[in-house]
């Protein structure tokens, strides 16, 4: 997305989608490549209704080609 | 045992791994890189992963590879970073008593692997260098929704 490091201050039981929605502010060409993204909290498949809380790991995850 | 290795795949410590005299077939799988894809030339691969979830998606899908069948070992090792042509990027070794279990336990493994696991491959051709199209994950551990 052009940055390795985003600080970001959310708010304690945002969803998913929420801070997505919130980083998009930063990085509107996120948008493009949502409907191809999955998400994960804390190393599980995440949807985007997932409520955040401090020091939850939120991963965005692109198509997978393991194997 | 599943495994996340950056080095060459250890063969032997995986025939090792999946010894069991109950067991009377041993299937194993080799996936390895590819000298083309959709008509371009390959010349090596590179796999990044999201290590540490990918180890949890690995071991969610030896659980339910056990649930379904009757194995008495399991083994699977992924490999990330650059490959060769030829080089194994994903070995799976499934022992159970009768053969056709093993092959069956071992072929879902491999294809739920696809479907789940976060990792990520890019196609080096002579001329340059992509990201493979990939999958959506399915989200497809609950027994009901992978019967």
């Amino acid at each position: 997305m052009g940055t390795d490091l985003l600080r970001l201050e959310i708010e304690n039981q945002q969803t998913v989608a929420e801070v997505i929605g919130e980083i998009k502010k930063q990085f509107p060409k996120l948008e493009k490549f949502e409907p191809a993204l999955s998400y994960a909290v804390n190393d599980e498949y995440a949807k985007l209704d997932v409520k955040l809380k401090d020091g939850d790991e939120l991963a965005l995850l692109p198509p997978i080609s393991g194997g | 045992m599943v495994e996340i290795v950056r080095e060459k795949i250890d063969f032997d410590k995986i025939l090792q791994i999946v010894e069991d005299h109950g067991t009377g077939g041993a299937v194993i799988f080799v996936g390895r890189v590819r000298n083309h894809s959709d008509g371009r030339q390959v010349v090596r691969m590179e796999y990044e992963g999201y290590e540490k979830m990918a180890i949890v998606e690995l071991r969610k899908i030896a659980e339910s590879a056990k649930k379904r069948w009757p194995v008495k070992k399991l083994a699977i090792v992924h490999r990330l970073g650059m490959l060769e042509l030829g080089e194994a990027s994903v070995v799976i070794a499934v022992a159970c008593a009768h053969r056709p279990q093993a092959f069956e336990a071992c072929r879902f493994v491999i294809d739920m692997l696809k479907k789940t696991i976060p990792i990520w491959k890019k196609e080096f051709s002579p001329d340059g260098a992509n990201w493979v199209d990939g999958v959506i994950p399915a989200q497809i551990h609950e027994e009901e929704s992978i019967s």
